[in-house]
């Protein structure tokens, strides 16, 4: 039974005053949503400043020690986001409604969305800019350059990515808005920070699936096992295209 | 005599609304009215309410405001794709200005809907924007820097009303 915030009178349901001290019933919920998308602006704010010294900082120096400080900032930026709501996060990485359906699902959706995701940014390369990239370019540099790549693009960004999109972002957004609102908006977000416009084509329906997979089994998990498998099938594939070498070539 | 029979009746309902009131109520459970306050209560209620009408009409008139701005740069986004396009036949230029452009449509469409979260999405797509023009052509960040700075104002002012209008539905 819900009570008056200032008064503690009992409410009925379809109260929108409370009857005794004339509280107005949402005037909490009203403060709350004002300071999520307080929070939803400033969280994007910071990731968008983070870019922006990011770009200027490779300008100067791309070596694998700036690389390092960087990711690090990037997973100690999100950690400070997310113990604003730790509570509520750390429920996310239950185990309770993952089973063997969604798993499977898990699996074998980013099998499909890697294949098409990497062959079709390929051929929209060759077609606007007649040349293809390949993120390798960036870890040539480095030694053990696919050991970098791997940390770096499949382990780190579905870990914590995850968490800042579908954990923190996701929260904040469904104290404002429904659900359906939420898994949309993370979604264009999630596109938004890839800095790419033509890249929304594919990012935002990948961004829409791992929102409803974190919606539907209230877990980070399944949304992680995508990003994961998705990042490290295109790794292997720009490894094979850059290198000439499959993954066994490389342990062989 | 007349007066014992009236006052329960009276009592029992909103003089403003007429919703039910329960003997109990000091206020309407619908509309805040104070039922029992004093003389001075009830017309500061009155007052509140004709201020709180005037800022719902303000904070509709700046959320239309809003979506002119997020129509209007869904259209310069446009133009700008169809003149790099045909000056420095740059079709990718054409194609983000587009996918852009559909975004910011979908947002001024949306913010009828859902205004508070379309306004929001849309001053974030036009803050990456800037970011992105500013990395591929640092020169872009200060032209039309007074058009940014008014465009993010009335993007910043349509959240505010956009949260103005659910405090007080």
């Amino acid at each position: 039974m819900e009570q008056c915030t200032k008064c503690g009178a009992v409410l009925s349901p379809t109260d929108v005053f409370c009857g005794n001290c004339g509280t107005k019933r949402n005037q909490n919920v009203s403060e709350k949503e004002e300071q999520s998308i307080r929070q939803v602006i400033i969280f994007y704010l910071a990731y968008l400043v983070y870019a922006i010294v990011s770009y200027v900082i490779y300008l100067e120096s791309d070596s694998l020690l700036t690389e390092i400080i960087l990711e690090s900032v990037f997973i100690l930026l999100t950690l400070i986001f997310c113990f604003l709501d730790l509570k509520r996060i750390m429920k996310l990485y239950s185990l309770r409604f993952i089973n063997w359906k969604n798993l499977a699902f898990s699996i074998v959706f980013p099998v499909f969305t890697a294949v098409i995701v990497y062959f079709g940014i390929s051929w929209i390369n060759m077609l606007l800019l007649e040349e293809d990239y390949n993120m390798f370019y960036d870890y040539m540099g480095y030694e053990n350059s696919f050991l970098w790549a791997f940390i770096f693009v499949g382990v780190v960004a579905p870990v914590f990515e995850e968490l800042a999109f579908r954990g923190y972002l996701f929260n904040q957004l469904m104290n404002v808005t429904t659900s359906r609102v939420t898994i949309i908006a993370t979604a264009l977000i999630f596109a938004l920070v890839h800095f790419s416009f033509i890249s929304i084509l594919w990012i935002f329906p990948f961004g829409i699936v791992l929102g409803y997979l974190r919606y539907k089994y209230r877990t980070l998990w399944l949304g992680m096992i995508v990003h994961f498998i998705h990042n490290f099938l295109v790794l292997l594939l720009e490894y094979y295209y850059f290198s000439g070498e499959t993954l066994l070539d490389m342990f062989s | 005599m007349d007066e014992l029979i009236q006052t329960p009746a009276e009592a029992t309902h909103c003089s403003l609304c007429s919703t039910p009131l329960a003997a109990d109520q000091n206020f309407c459970v619908n509309c805040g009215y104070p039922e029992k306050g004093t003389e001075s209560e009830k017309a500061k209620f009155h007052a509140d309410r004709v201020q709180n009408q005037r800022k719902q009409q303000f904070a509709k008139k700046e959320l239309k405001t809003g979506r002119i701005i997020l129509l209007v740069i869904a259209g310069l986004s446009f133009l700008s794709g169809l003149f790099y396009f045909f000056a420095m036949d740059d079709s990718a230029s054409l194609i983000a200005s587009g996918i852009l452009s559909i975004v910011y449509l979908a947002l001024a469409y949306w913010s009828q809907q859902k205004p508070l979260i379309a306004m929001v999405l849309g001053l974030l797509v036009y803050l990456t924007t800037i970011v992105i023009n500013g990395i591929v052509e640092p020169e872009t960040i200060h032209r039309g820097i007074i058009m940014k700075v008014i465009i993010i104002a009335f993007l910043g002012k349509g959240i505010n009303s956009a949260l103005q209008l659910r405090k007080n539905k």
